[in-house]
């Protein structure tokens, strides 16, 4: 192990060194190019026994990358808002193919108006691709999910794509110190990737094609079965993962303080860490505030939520997305997570750092005061520019 | 929690030193630690800041710091009277500056960083000898600290050379003490940083547009009111909406006796800054750099054949 003061994207291509991919194709998109050229520049100096595919598009990076997965190799690719949107069609291949190929995406902002800062429109966009989502908090834990997602998804009971998700620049341009780990203790994690979903001159396969309204819906049940196992699969992982390199993850989901919280925030990603701080603070003051990190968006952890929620009387969720005419995607899942063990709550879902704007403590604080009052029968202070149950933050008197 | 807020132009290593100070805390002075620069479009040139936390516990919040222990300026033209909104109390702000004095403020101490530089690198990089300084100045850090986080992140070679520069600086800031910096008011402001920070009330320029309201009153009115300006996809086209000058700090001056009206600077400039003057009869009689909008690059001179435009340091007696 080596300890190292290092980007998110840095941090990230130092996990995916260590997972030894066979095939890395990449086509660099603002904020996610720093990782690809780590990468290449590996590949160049003989630390990673790649072949580096340098293509002309995302549509052709994910296509090439389905290929060379076809072929039984361990594949990576990498990419970032437009970039991923352009990849849509070639999602549901990889996922309906049941590759288990292993994609970064750096959360970024979608056009129009163009903008190069982070949100989380993007991947939120494509929930229902059939890919595993996860979301990193940190360098750290975006490193160790480099390792986690080839195991999890290369799992004969999942057989699915990952894609790793890191918030554009507050993770994937952030330096901070990671243990990276050796190659010898990361072979011991991750053996070389076996499986029967491949071509084979001796034993002829027939692989990506069609099936009609006879077999379709098999497919479907099959895909959505696959899905569901990722929970046990990702809770064995992640012991192993401990056993291996020392550090804990918790599941599905992260939960803090919520055993007899009154009053929850739900999260994703980097903005969990102000989240704590202020849940932190609170209870300092008294105050039985709890947070709810989700780690994996799919599949949707509706029984540890629910279970996060129990003891609360009320919650939000705070996201960088809003689903136009809506709510914010995460909200929307969290919601029906609730409803699932047939409760409802008094709720508020927060949309903040929308094309890169600074998600403050301040904000933070604000939207935790709003659920306080929520959570005692009151109406919350606005905090934002609020719509139904959505407030925008950072937004308030700027909008009639 | 101790904050550092880096204000440099793209070019002088203040991420770098951000990182490199990142790099002490965290594998060397055993602290937690967070480095990361304001991201946007990146050019040489261009006021940028970096940021650096250091703290004893895990550093949830990844937010750019509002304020901030230690303000540092690797460029004076960057330096404002705004400087003490970003200063925590009892913060510092450091300025690279030749003369250690021309600050009313006692917050305000100088570090001729550009010269210890030189005098090591043979030019003028203040990035280092401003990591050299943070150690006189807290004891979050040490010096071998700083030489640490250096070497973590520079090739050897370079590494040698710039712990050179900080240990320079470190020595130079201790025996400049703490409390015997003259204190005279900051005698120098870029113009392009302080009142007129678009540099459109530039007289120059100002002589360059006619004064019928071309300054696009869209950008008003996202300046006051971006819902407004959001509430529309398109404005007005024929104009660039956000001058550029506060990211120069050379300008081109024309030598208007030696220029030939060949026009490759008009050619050749990537902005599209360099304008014709007429006479009464519409004939070009000479050529001029709109100053809102011209970013320094000095392309314009690298391609007259003439060799009639000088780059001039912005804030310089040729300014």
């Amino acid at each position: 192990m080596t300890r190292m003061f290092l980007s998110g994207n840095e941090a990230f291509a130092e996990g995916i060194r260590l997972a030894r991919p066979n095939v890395i194709s990449a086509y660099p998109i603002t904020p996610q190019t720093t990782v690809v050229e780590a990468l290449a520049k590996m590949v160049e100096d003989g630390k990673l026994a790649s072949e580096y595919m340098h293509v002309e598009s995302e549509h052709t990076a994910l296509s090439a990358a389905i290929g060379a997965s076809a072929t039984g190799a361990r594949t990576f690719t990498a990419t970032s808002s437009q970039g991923l949107l352009y990849m849509a069609e070639c999602l549901t291949y990889a996922s309906g193919g049941r590759f288990p190929i292993v994609m970064m995406n750096a959360n970024r902002a979608l056009a129009l108006p163009w903008n190069i800062y982070g949100d989380q429109r993007d991947s939120l966009s494509l929930l229902d691709h059939g890919w595993i989502q996860v979301y990193a908090k940190d360098n750290q834990e975006a490193l160790d999910l480099a390792l986690m997602a080839y195991a999890v998804g290369e799992d004969a009971r999942v057989s699915l794509p990952v894609m790793v998700n890191m918030d554009g620049f507050a993770l994937t341009h952030t330096y901070e110190a990671v243990d990276v780990p050796d190659q010898a203790q990361a072979d011991a994690f991750l053996p070389p990737y076996v499986t029967q979903n491949r071509f084979d001159f001796t034993n002829p396969k027939n692989i990506g094609y069609s099936a009609g309204p006879e077999y379709n819906r098999f497919y479907q049940v099959a895909h959505h079965e696959a899905m569901l196992a990722v929970r046990d699969v990702v809770a064995e992982v992640e012991a192993r993962f401990a056993k291996t390199f020392g550090r804990e993850y918790p599941g599905l989901v992260e939960a803090y303080m919520t055993d007899d919280a009154d009053f929850v925030m739900v999260t994703l990603g980097s903005v969990s860490g102000i989240a704590r701080d202020v849940v932190d603070d609170l209870r300092r003051a008294g105050k039985k505030a709890g947070l709810v990190r989700i780690r994996y968006l799919r599949p949707l952890p509706q029984e540890e939520i629910a279970e996060a929620l129990k003891p609360a009387k009320a919650f939000g969720v705070l996201e960088k997305d809003v689903s136009f005419g809506a709510t914010g995607a995460v909200y929307a899942g969290v919601q029906a997570s609730l409803a699932s063990s047939g409760r409802a709550l008094p709720s508020l879902g927060f949309v903040g750092g929308l094309g890169g704007d600074d998600i403050s403590r301040h904000q933070v604080e604000d939207a935790f005061a709003s659920l306080e009052a929520l959570s005692l029968g009151k109406a919350p202070a606005a905090c934002g520019h609020q719509v139904g149950d959505v407030v925008f933050l950072n937004v308030a008197g700027e909008v009639a | 929690m101790l904050e550092f807020i880096w204000h440099a132009r793209g070019g002088q290593g203040a991420f770098t030193a951000a990182r490199c100070l990142g790099a002490a805390a965290a594998l060397s002075a055993g602290q937690h630690a967070l480095a990361f620069p304001t991201f946007g479009p990146e050019r040489r040139g261009a006021p940028m800041r970096a940021f650096a936390k250091i703290s004893s516990a895990p550093i949830g919040d990844r937010s750019a710091s509002s304020s901030a222990q230690f303000v540092l300026f690797l460029d004076q033209t960057l330096f404002s009277d705004g400087f003490q909104e970003e200063l925590a109390e009892g913060g510092i702000a450091l300025v690279n500056a030749k003369e250690p004095s021309g600050f009313a403020d006692a917050r305000v101490l100088t570090l001729d960083a550009d010269g210890i530089s030189s005098a090591i690198l043979g030019r003028p990089f203040p990035n280092t000898a401003f990591l050299g300084a943070i150690p006189a100045l807290t004891e979050a850090v040490s010096i071998q600290d700083i030489e640490h986080g250096i070497r973590a992140t520079m090739p050897p070679k370079l590494a040698d050379k710039n712990v050179e520069v900080a240990k320079a600086a470190y020595e130079a800031m201790q025996a400049n003490g703490l409390s015997d910096q003259p204190s005279r008011r900051c005698s120098h402001r870029s113009h392009a940083n302080t009142a007129d920070p678009d540099g459109i009330h530039d007289p120059l320029v100002s002589a360059l547009r006619p004064d019928d309201g071309w300054t696009p009153h869209l950008r008003e009115a996202f300046s006051a009111r971006p819902a407004d300006f959001a509430s529309s996809t398109a404005f007005e086209a024929g104009y660039l909406t956000t001058p550029n000058a506060g990211w120069r700090s050379l300008r081109p001056v024309i030598d208007p006796d030696a220029c030939t009206l060949c026009m490759s600077c008009y050619l050749y400039c990537p902005d599209g800054t360099i304008v014709k003057e007429r006479d009464a009869a519409g004939d070009v009689v000479s050529l001029a750099v709109d100053l809102a909008f011209c970013k320094g690059c000095g392309v314009c001179a690298k391609v007259c054949p003439a060799d009639c435009i000088q780059m001039v340091p912005e804030g310089g007696d040729a300014a």
